[in-house]
């Protein structure tokens, strides 16, 4: 298990390295200039003094060279064009918590609610809690988060006055965009549970286990559920490493302070520093997660489990 | 009859389907004797797989109607027609157990052997989950799988398409059944290791003293190991009788077209192979009379308009024919076919 988790992570490592590299090459690359957007109206020379300050007076290979080597000896992403004298650590610092906060609970919300949910479904196959279950599921599915966000602001917040239109800091701020933000997982969770739960049920093993005489409930607790549980498995990864990025949308509907929103202003004002240092801090977000999805697949799944020897 | 451990009377199975209602099992009887192995067989389709699993109560719930006028399941005096969810899950496993045609996806993937074999164990039987471990690894060892400690630890993608057989049936026996079905438990394993298996179960069986179903289209693997067989056609058994008398003298013209299509080793290898042509008939519009008659090469004009009566011939053989009626005309019908019976229940 060690000598995997070291593989991994030696591999992982390899993929941040060429991710770096093909990011920082691409907006190097990338039409438009941000010192020109930023100090457009000063004279040749100070702009030159501000190009030098960023370095990027030097050609892109040295560039790239010192990038590098002031990433690995300080992990320091660099300061932020637009932003003057915040890092863009500082940046991911003060708002991926923010970020994170609502992520884990919505991924942990879908997680929970959309498996009880598609356990419900697939057990109860065609009967009426079923339909409703599968209805709904089609429904969310269907609608976009800022569609169920806008609509949750004009009837929830709006009309009902239950909780805030929006803004941040209370308990209360929270309601809203966890809910919008969950309600498409939980869905997609549900419909990926409930159609493994009635795989497994109709698999040999299962006809075996009510052979030796399991009761139903026995049944379902150690022999279905926890095969149906493998392909659900795959979904996570990509849902914990998503917690941090947040949805750039809902953040900006709910004036949420979030990493979301600088990483789309960035971008629109190719603010390097900034986009290579939240693409970095997304990557080995990603990356943690994949490995932590192989280890859970293990645990799970003894075939794919690797062997001590 | 204290001999007697499982009687079956008159059992019809049908499915619903979108085509409409399909009769599986159309009025089956026959009995099982402590001990004995009792062969069923048949071409695919033909209702064998459905009366072990009705026997078994595990054809799924909502599809399957089980026609209960008239009819039994008796296991030792006791109708499991009548049993409801949980007492027959106790049956199961403990007084009968099965096994399936496919052992590569009968074992569940992502529990030990050792806890699958100990599942049955602790589920029928008063005892610790390591007392159940313990019954767990004789049987493996019962089942002459080698180094059986360290095999109780794997999973089943660790053992061979044979070994999984053999843990299948070390789940099945574990709680010293009274009855194992066994549902063409070679089909999908390769000569050798169908060889081993029959005989591990037929050794098991007279160790054990138990009474064996086995369902099977193999001829072959029958003769070695049954006492009795009996030929099941769209449903209904149309033929039974010993393994001598199955084999030696057929009375049914489908049971004469079975053992014609096994391979024979003396014969010219240049002749060709003997295949019954057609199919069984659809079970959702039954035809008429005998469901033999179309494919049948002795066909007459009775057997499309009146269904057979069982005749007997002598004490243990019985088939369901009207080539063995007086008035029938015999003449081209083979030697071994033709010696005629009494009508049954005239």
């Amino acid at each position: 298990m060690f000598k995997f988790i070291t593989k991994r992570i030696f591999y992982s490592l390899i993929t941040l390295f060429l991710i770096i590299t093909a990011t920082f090459f691409l907006i190097a690359g990338a039409p438009g200039d941000p010192i020109a957007a930023k100090v457009g109206q000063m004279p040749d020379k100070a702009q030159e003094v501000i190009r030098a300050k960023y370095g990027l007076d030097k050609p892109v290979v040295e560039r790239y060279f010192l990038y590098m080597k002031n990433l690995l000896t300080t992990g320091d992403f660099g300061e932020s064009i637009i932003y003057t004298g915040k890092s863009a650590n500082d940046v991911i610092k003060a708002n991926a918590p923010i970020s994170a906060k609502i992520g884990i609970i919505a991924v942990i919300l879908q997680i929970v609610i959309g498996i009880s949910l598609g356990i419900i479904s697939g057990f109860n196959r065609e009967k009426v809690g079923d339909h409703i279950i599968r209805f709904c599921v089609v429904l969310a599915i269907c609608v976009p988060s800022f569609v169920v966000a806008a609509l949750l602001q004009y009837f929830v917040a709006f009309k009902w006055k239950l909780v805030p239109v929006f803004g941040w800091g209370q308990l209360k701020h929270y309601i809203l965009p966890v809910t919008a933000y969950a309600i498409g997982g939980i869905a997609s969770y549900t419909k990926f549970m409930r159609s493994s739960i009635i795989s497994v049920a109709n698999e040999d093993y299962i006809i075996t286990a009510k052979a030796k005489g399991c009761k139903k409930k026995r049944v379902i607790k150690n022999h279905i559920l926890r095969n149906s549980m493998i392909p659900i498995i795959t979904m996570i990864g990509p849902a914990v490493a998503g917690i941090f990025s947040g949805s750039f949308i809902l953040e900006k509907m709910f004036s949420i302070p979030g990493l979301g929103n600088y990483y789309v202003k960035s971008v629109s004002n190719g603010d390097y520093t900034m986009i290579i240092g939240i693409t970095i801090f997304y990557a080995i977000l990603y990356t943690i997660a994949l490995i932590v999805v192989d280890i859970l697949y293990g645990i799970v799944d003894p075939r794919i489990r690797v062997t001590e020897s | 009859m204290n001999n007697r451990l499982l009687e079956v009377k008159n059992l019809q199975v049908s499915f619903n389907t979108y085509a409409g209602t399909a009769q599986a099992v159309r009025g089956v009887d026959f009995h099982l004797n402590r001990g004995e192995n009792l062969a069923i067989v048949g071409e695919s389709g033909c209702g064998k797989t459905v009366t072990s699993k009705a026997i078994m109560g595990l054809l799924p719930s909502p599809q399957t109607i089980i026609g209960k006028e008239n009819s039994y399941i008796n296991l030792e005096g006791q109708n499991l027609l009548e049993l409801d969810d949980d007492k027959m899950a106790e049956i199961r496993g403990r007084d009968i157990s099965m096994i399936f045609q496919d052992p590569m996806t009968s074992l569940n993937p992502t529990m030990k052997i050792g806890e699958q074999i100990s599942e049955s164990v602790f589920l029928h039987n008063n005892i610790s989950k390591e007392e159940a471990r313990k019954v767990a690894l004789n049987m493996l060892e019962l089942v002459r799988i080698p180094n059986a400690k360290l095999r109780m630890n794997q999973y089943p993608f660790e053992f061979s398409g044979g070994m999984r057989q053999r843990a299948m049936i070390a789940i099945a026996l574990a709680c010293n059944p009274k009855i194992l079905i066994a549902d063409e438990p070679t089909t999908a394993l390769d000569v050798t290791i169908q060889a081993q298996i029959m005989d591990l179960i037929s050794d098991l069986q007279k160790e054990l003293n138990m009474g064996v179903i086995l369902v099977t289209h193999d001829l072959g693997v029958v003769a070695s190991v049954s006492h009795r067989i009996q030929v099941m056609y769209a449903g209904q058994i149309v033929e039974r009788g010993t393994v001598d008398e199955i084999f030696y003298n057929p009375k049914h013209p489908y049971t004469f077209a079975l053992l014609k299509s096994v391979p024979k080793l003396s014969s010219n290898n240049k002749e060709t192979l003997y295949s019954l042509t057609g199919t069984p008939p659809d079970l959702i519009n039954p035809p008429k009379g005998c469901p033999f008659a179309a494919r049948c090469e002795f066909g007459m004009k009775i057997c499309r308009v009146e269904e057979p009566k069982p005749m007997s011939f002598g004490d243990t053989q019985e088939a369901s024919c009207w080539l063995h009626d007086s008035r029938a005309d015999i003449t081209g019908v083979p030697r071994e076919l033709i010696s005629r019976g009494e009508t049954y229940g005239k």
